[in-house]
């Protein structure tokens, strides 16, 4: 199934793409993309949303098809879900 | 919101074109007239939510700034001008509100807001504005709304995009919910347009008179985030945190 990412603000500059098409195979779950984007950017992608516990970073929002989700809660995702990683911003 | 005189004629003439808006009106009007909003900083965003809430007749802005005109501020800081450079921003400011719309009370506040003077401010007015860059400032405007139960609008910028929410204290997501501790890769400087840092505080100005003058749906407890450089706008539908200080989760 193709799983449609979004990415925003600094992690955007950092992943060096604002979105891209992630192919994985039935049954997968959020934490799963998770894994897949940290082995595909690396520190690009991990620095800006996981801890060095490997958690979600406090300042990250995640939504799935347009609703904020836990990645706690490790939602199922389903061919052409639409994933997006908020980074905070704020004003100047 | 405090009772200030009935609009005089010369404030319907001016306002004439807005009270044609269908459920906003000569009464509509009047709120915003009695109506009171901080603005906290007034950068390229505050300075542009500042102008609009002037130019609609809003009756008085509680405005909170600190610190000195830089050269480094006039690509996206409206009210803030050439002459005015190393003088006090919050100077500028009031000067040019001012010729926009005499009749507007200004509280001008040289300091930005803090733990210190949050509560005062924010129990001064119905709606808060919040365009600050420091986090620690977003969390101490948070607080001091929760307490106070006055609504606060969040406007938000990086390079070509924008976030906007706006929170209705224990009801829809806050601040903190979103965000509970200070992000550790946030810097504060980054690259933006004025365009953009003036849309999104137009957009932050509508959602102000809207829950001035209880009009259409605000962005409670959606966060809308745009992508100027492709010209996407989504909204999301945020979560109130369990557990965080706002108790919207709970409620």
């Amino acid at each position: 199934m193709i799983i449609n990412v979004h990415y925003t603000a600094q992690l955007k500059s950092s992943v060096g793409a604002a979105e891209e098409e992630i192919e994985m195979s039935q049954g997968k779950r959020l934490k799963d993309l998770v894994d897949d984007l940290t082995q595909r950017h690396g520190e690009a992608f991990s620095k800006y949303v996981l801890d060095e516990q490997g958690n979600l970073l406090p300042a990250v929002v995640i939504c799935l098809n347009d609703e904020q989700v836990s990645l706690g809660d490790n939602a199922p995702l389903t061919e052409g879900a639409s994933v997006m990683f908020l980074t905070a911003i704020s004003g100047g | 919101m405090e009772q200030r005189p009935p609009l005089t004629e010369h404030e319907k003439a001016v306002y004439e074109w807005q009270t044609w808006v269908p459920g906003f009106g000569l009464e509509g009007q009047q709120c915003l007239k009695d109506a009171t909003v901080l603005v906290s900083r007034l950068g390229g965003l505050g300075g542009v939510v500042a102008y609009e809430l002037a130019a609609a007749g809003v009756g008085r802005l509680i405005l909170a700034h600190a610190g000195n005109v830089k050269p480094s501020d006039l690509n996206r800081q409206l009210l803030m001008t050439h002459d005015w450079l190393g003088k006090p921003r919050i100077e500028s400011a009031k000067r040019r509100l001012l010729e926009l719309n005499p009749r507007l009370d200004i509280v001008a506040v040289p300091e930005n807001i803090s733990d210190k003077n949050a509560d005062a401010l924010v129990a001064e007015c119905d709606v808060v504005v919040d365009c600050a860059p420091l986090f620690e400032e977003r969390f101490a405007m948070n607080a001091a709304s929760l307490r106070h139960g006055v609504p606060l609008v969040e406007c938000a910028m990086y390079d070509m995009e924008f976030q906007l929410f706006t929170v209705i204290p224990g009801r829809t997501t806050c601040v903190r919910c979103l965000f509970p501790e200070r992000p550790p890769h946030w810097r504060r400087q980054f690259p933006v347009f004025g365009a953009v840092s003036g849309a999104v505080a137009c957009l932050g100005a509508v959602e102000a008179i809207k829950l001035i003058a209880g009009l259409g749906d605000t962005l409670a407890g959606r966060l809308l985030v745009a992508d100027l450089r492709t010209m996407q706008f989504r909204q999301v539908q945020l979560q109130p945190r369990s557990g965080c200080e706002c108790g919207a989760a709970e409620a």
